[in-house]
């Protein structure tokens, strides 16, 4: 049950509140997973702390080659800012793909990380461009890469009862960089992923010089292609290196049988083009962005 | 503990007072007695509820209702006045895009929040917008020609 809800004005004053009600307090942002916990009455905390006002938590910045997101920034702002478009475009793609206009238009990037669902789009996409999330708590500011803020499944290393996420920071792509998102679902809204994949692949001298493939939901958290990843590094890139790489994703990738997602079996089949697809599109953005093809 | 908040509903100023952990659906149904948005699934996931908030579609069962304070909300009600509907109603009647009708007031509004932002939508763009919205009788083929329609009709009238 409820007790009281707060508006803070900036991290210092909620980070207060959270330390007065000593862990029956929560942050929230969106509010469109937590929300549902409530009708469900499993959510434990009896005061909610909403952090969408506060100051610059939807600010988005380009800085000395970082691009910089405030962790309040809703999927719909991620999906039509200019900026994001431009240096890492693929995560205005992943943030379109989720749920639907009215879910997109109250759920924030901060809020898709830290329920840490292994498939969300958002987050997966975050993943392979390397984001880091900064994270506000009592003894301070920590940085912790999104990549390893997963504590288990559906769990994060931030305790929203304690701390609170305030930015989320990646290096801007540059025109030897493409990303690519790719989802498999039933439906194109309100259908969970049967799998994605992000990527993005830096190419220096004909050579790809670094790439990062992210699979999911093949764990519990989305998963590095490591092997993929490794294979393809000083290669030259083409369709027959893409495809032979794809197909090592599978070495990486750990379904389960789901009712939601569809099969173990059916899904390690459907991976490799997916991955395949993904970096064949990423390959694309770079010839575009050097005027090519 | 109760808040007083004040927002606008449908272009009048409200000011009253709501439980924390109460829904802006509540909110508009049991306290204001607004009737025409509806509550389907109560998570997010038919749009039923759709109201709008700012200028943006959003699930009114999803939204704590003090997250309004300060906001311009909008409902069904908001839309028409005693004599005269709104081009989406008016364009859903004559398409024949309402049948059993729970889920049209929640449609509607999506629309209007696309119509608002994007005066002539492309279809794919009327699908994206509505998309959010379950309807399990017109199979959609009537609401989204309503959309564009109506579309048309606000665009020649301004």
């Amino acid at each position: 049950m409820i007790q009281d809800y707060l508006f803070a004005n900036d991290t210092e004053e909620a980070l207060a509140q959270l330390y007065r009600y000593a862990g029956t307090a929560m942050v929230i942002a969106g509010g469109t997973d937590l929300m549902v916990n409530v009708a469900d009455l499993k959510l434990k905390a009896q005061v909610l702390i909403d952090v969408t006002r506060m100051e610059g938590f939807h600010k988005i910045a380009l800085k000395d080659g970082y691009l910089t997101i405030g962790a309040g920034v809703t999927m719909s702002e991620a999906a039509e800012n200019e900026l994001i478009y431009a240096y890492a475009r693929s995560l205005a793609v992943a943030a379109a793909c989720v749920g639907s206009v009215q879910i997109r238009n109250a759920a924030t990037l901060g809020g898709n990380i830290v329920k840490a669902q292994p498939a969300a789009d958002a987050a997966v996409m975050l993943v392979a461009l390397g984001a880091v999330i900064s994270v506000c708590g009592r003894s301070g500011k920590r940085e912790i890469l999104v990549e390893e803020s997963y504590a288990g499944l559906g769990q994060s290393v931030v305790d929203p009862t304690k701390e609170i996420v305030s930015e989320i920071k990646f290096k801007a792509l540059g025109n030897n960089q493409g990303c690519a998102y790719i989802r498999l679902a039933h439906r194109k809204a309100l259908a969970l992923p049967i799998l994605n994949v992000g990527v993005i692949l830096s190419v220096d001298e004909r050579k790809i010089s670094k790439v990062r493939i992210v699979m999911a939901p093949v764990d519990i958290k989305p998963q590095r292609a490591m092997a993929a990843e490794e294979y393809l590094i000083g290669k030259m890139p083409s369709r027959e290196s893409f495809r032979t790489a794809a197909a090592m994703a599978i070495k990486d990738a750990r379904p389960r049988d789901s009712f939601i997602h569809g099969s173990k079996e059916y899904r390690l089949s459907v991976l490799p083009s997916l991955v395949e697809k993904a970096l064949l599109e990423s390959m694309e953005e770079i010839y575009k962005k050097e005027g090519g093809v | 503990m109760k808040r007083r908040i004040t927002f606008i509903l449908n272009g009048e100023k409200m000011d009253i007072e709501v439980s924390p952990g109460q829904m802006l659906i509540s909110l508009i149904k049991d306290d204001l007695h607004l009737h025409g948005t509806k509550k389907g699934c109560a998570r997010g996931e038919c749009g039923a509820c759709t109201v709008i908030i700012d200028g943006k579609a959003v699930n009114s069962c999803l939204i704590p209702a003090l997250k309004v304070q300060g906001s311009i909300v909008e409902t069904i009600e908001g839309l028409s006045t005693p004599t005269r509907l709104h081009p989406l109603q008016q364009s859903f009647i004559e398409n024949g895009a309402v049948q059993c009708g729970y889920c049209i007031p929640g449609t509607i509004m999506s629309a209007k929040a696309l119509l608002d932002k994007k005066p002539c939508p492309t279809v794919a763009e009327v699908k994206m917008g509505i998309a959010g919205n379950i309807c399990r009788c017109t199979g959609y083929v009537k609401i989204e020609k309503a959309i564009l329609e109506a579309a048309q009709i606000i665009s020649n009238s301004i």
